[in-house]
Parts: C-alpha cells; structure tokens; sequence
C-alpha cells in the first residue's frame, strides 16, 4: 500500500484533522500488514512488545481464557498497553476477519507521534479505552453498563 | 522500473532464491505475488511484527537492524536486488527480529505467506534454496559476533568498507554504490559517529579512501584487508 492511501486511511480512523505532515511521518514510520484470513496470529501471548498494531480495516480478536474475548476493530490499538508497560503480551491476539490491514508503530513512531498535541491526546483515549476493555471483563455480564 | 509481472523476465532470477525453478512454479509464483514500493526512508517491516508475508527485492537498498534500549541502531547488514526479507520470522513462526527501512527509493515483489509456504511445498528445489540461505545467513551472523567481540573499531570498519564494496560494487568513478551517513556506518560498525569520522579521516589520510561528502571510494582494497585482517 502506497504512502498517500496509508495517509488516508490513518485521516479516516482520526476523529481530528490531522496535519499532512505527521500523517506522511507516521506512514512513512509505520509498516503496513495485510492479514488474509481468520486466525492469524498479531500477537501470540508472551510475545515482546517492541511495538503496538493500529487497526485500518477490519477486526480483531483478543483471546482471554475462560472470559469473553475482546474485540477490536479499526481505529483501536492492539497490545498498546503491553507495549506502554513494556511487557510481553499476555494473550493470544488474532484475526477476526477474512481482511485485515494494519500498520506496526514501533517506540521511535510512537515518541514522534507523541510529541503532537492531537495524537498525544488520541493515544491517551486510547490507553483509556484498553483499560475500559479490561475492566468490563471483570464485571458479571448483566452489571455492565456504559 | 517497475518489477516485472512474470518472475522469468527478472533480470535477478539467477541470484535470487528462486533460482533453479522450474516454469511453472515461477508462472504460480507470478501469479501468486503483488508488486510493491516503498519511497526512501519508508519502514518496510519493524523488528516484533508477524509479517504475513515475504518481499522479494527488484530494485533499491534496504537496511537492516535492531534498535537499543536507548533507540540506537544496529544496521546487521544490507539487503539489495534478488534479495529476500521476512522469510526467516515466517519459516520460524515468531516476530521479526530486524526492522527493514528503504535506503531508496525501493521496488519488491511481496509474496503473501499461504502463497509462499506453497511453494515451498511444491517445489523441493526452492526449499533447498531456502535452507542454503538460512544457512548462509546463520554464518554471516556468527562472523558478525566474532567482529564485534573480537576486533578494534579500525578493523571494523575496514572489513565493513570492503563488505559494502563487494555488496553493492563502485560507480564510475569507483565511489562505492551506496550512500550512508556517518551515522549509519558508525551504526553497522557499532560505534559512535565521531569514531568513525575520525577513523575514515585516518584512513583517507593513509591513502586508502578517498571521500567526498557521504561518498566513500576504496583505493586499496589489500591495505583494507590487512587492517580487517581478512586473509581470504
């Protein structure tokens, strides 16, 4: 996938206006994975987190033994807050779609990213929304309320 | 240059893993592969990732390395045109172990993994190759440990200049045919930038080198390969 359509891709998961230029950074730091298939393996558990999957299109699977998985679809990070804690990743996390495309943001990606006002506030939403994922698997089913 | 849509007109068949193929396996492999590229300083794969699938490289320079706690660079070495990247996390099942960026402006074939593992199926010829280049790179890396255990920087970055030389050849006017910093040289010989740039000023007083800017000419390679002690 070509730099322009990963740009726009990224401007369409954005709920901000990003600048042109941090967008060309973020895609030219970034590397593209397509997934063809269900099931194939983001992250398997115990993996190192040297960086986090930012979900373009399609869905995500996050395995959690004997509770409900989690699923995650574009515009959501996959093993950010194992790579913020910088810990392997505790579970299984798989394809849920027959098409799957992501980009890979390593540390160097990510501090740059982090350095714009818009994206520093995204990921911190995003943090948020990892921590709400896993606190609602520690609720019974007919408590959870949003 | 675009990379060809059928794999026998590549003009690096001859050199590549694929290599020795029979027709109708390259017709599958042609028919199975989609062609990429990626602009200068573009990342193509990050050391962690699962990558699905393999890039076959037609045209362009691609480094290699790992990053330190502290962010810096390891270049491990240099990938060029016929060359495959990927193919050792997807054989293996585990995460990349080297992030890959363009050098320049770079154009590759990308073979997706259910393809790729095909043709390792079908064709006994190209799993052969595939184990020869695991093998070869196997001895590459266990060179590369015993040059960053055992020799000074100098040596170092001797035997470097003349790896770089025999990977990518001399221009026209015997400038090596590729262009890197100073900081990337001092990150494949795993240094810091001002050793090497007094290094290369040491060797080009001596005669040795020649530089101009980011362009590095060896004028003699057995002094090189005296202070690498390289004897083949």
């Amino acid at each position: 996938m070509n730099i322009n359509t990963i740009k726009s891709r990224l401007q369409v998961i954005l709920p901000f206006e990003a600048s042109a230029l941090i967008l060309e950074e973020v895609a030219l730091q970034s590397s593209y994975i397509p997934f063809n298939g269900i099931g194939e393996y983001l992250f398997r558990k115990g993996d190192n987190a040297l960086g986090f999957y930012w979900v373009l299109a399609g869905e995500v699977e996050v395995i959690i033994p004997g509770k409900r998985s989690i699923r995650l679809k574009a515009g959501d990070m996959v093993g950010l807050d194992s790579f913020i804690e910088d810990e392997p990743i505790p579970f299984d996390i798989l394809s849920s779609s027959s098409k799957l495309e992501c980009i890979f943001i390593d540390r160097r990606c990510y501090n740059r990213m982090r350095e714009h006002s818009e994206f520093n506030r995204y990921m911190n939403q995003m943090v948020m929304n990892c921590l709400r994922n896993y606190r609602v698997l520690l609720i019974p089913e007919e408590k959870v309320y949003f | 240059m675009e990379t060809p849509i059928r794999c026998q007109l590549c003009s690096h068949l001859p050199g590549s893993a694929f290599h020795g193929l029979k027709n109708e396996a390259l017709d599958e492999i042609s028919q199975l592969k989609t062609c990429v590229s990626f602009r200068k300083g573009q990342v193509i794969m990050h050391e962690g990732a699962r990558p699905q699938g393999v890039y076959c490289v037609h045209r362009g320079k691609i480094k290699l390395y790992t990053l330190g706690t502290e962010g810096k660079e390891q270049i491990i070495r240099f990938v060029t045109k016929g060359d495959l990247i990927g193919y050792r996390s997807i054989l293996s099942d585990e995460p990349i172990s080297a992030s890959a960026t363009a050098l320049e402006d770079t154009h590759a074939c990308y073979i997706p993994k259910s393809s790729f593992f095909k043709v390792i199926e079908d064709n006994p010829k190209f799993s052969l190759n595939m184990l020869q280049l695991s093998c070869h790179e196997l001895g590459e890396a266990g060179k590369m440990i015993t040059s960053l255990a055992q020799k000074s920087v100098k040596e170092r970055l001797a035997e470097i200049l003349l790896i770089l030389r025999t990977t990518f050849g001399e221009d026209d006017d015997g400038y090596l045919n590729i262009s890197l910093t100073r900081e990337e040289i001092a990150n494949m010989v795993g240094t810091a930038t001002e050793s090497v740039i007094r290094l290369i000023s040491e060797l080009r007083k001596d005669g040795f080198i020649d530089s101009k800017g980011k362009r590095i000419k060896v004028n003699d390679g057995s002094a090189l390969r005296e202070i690498a002690s390289v004897f083949e």
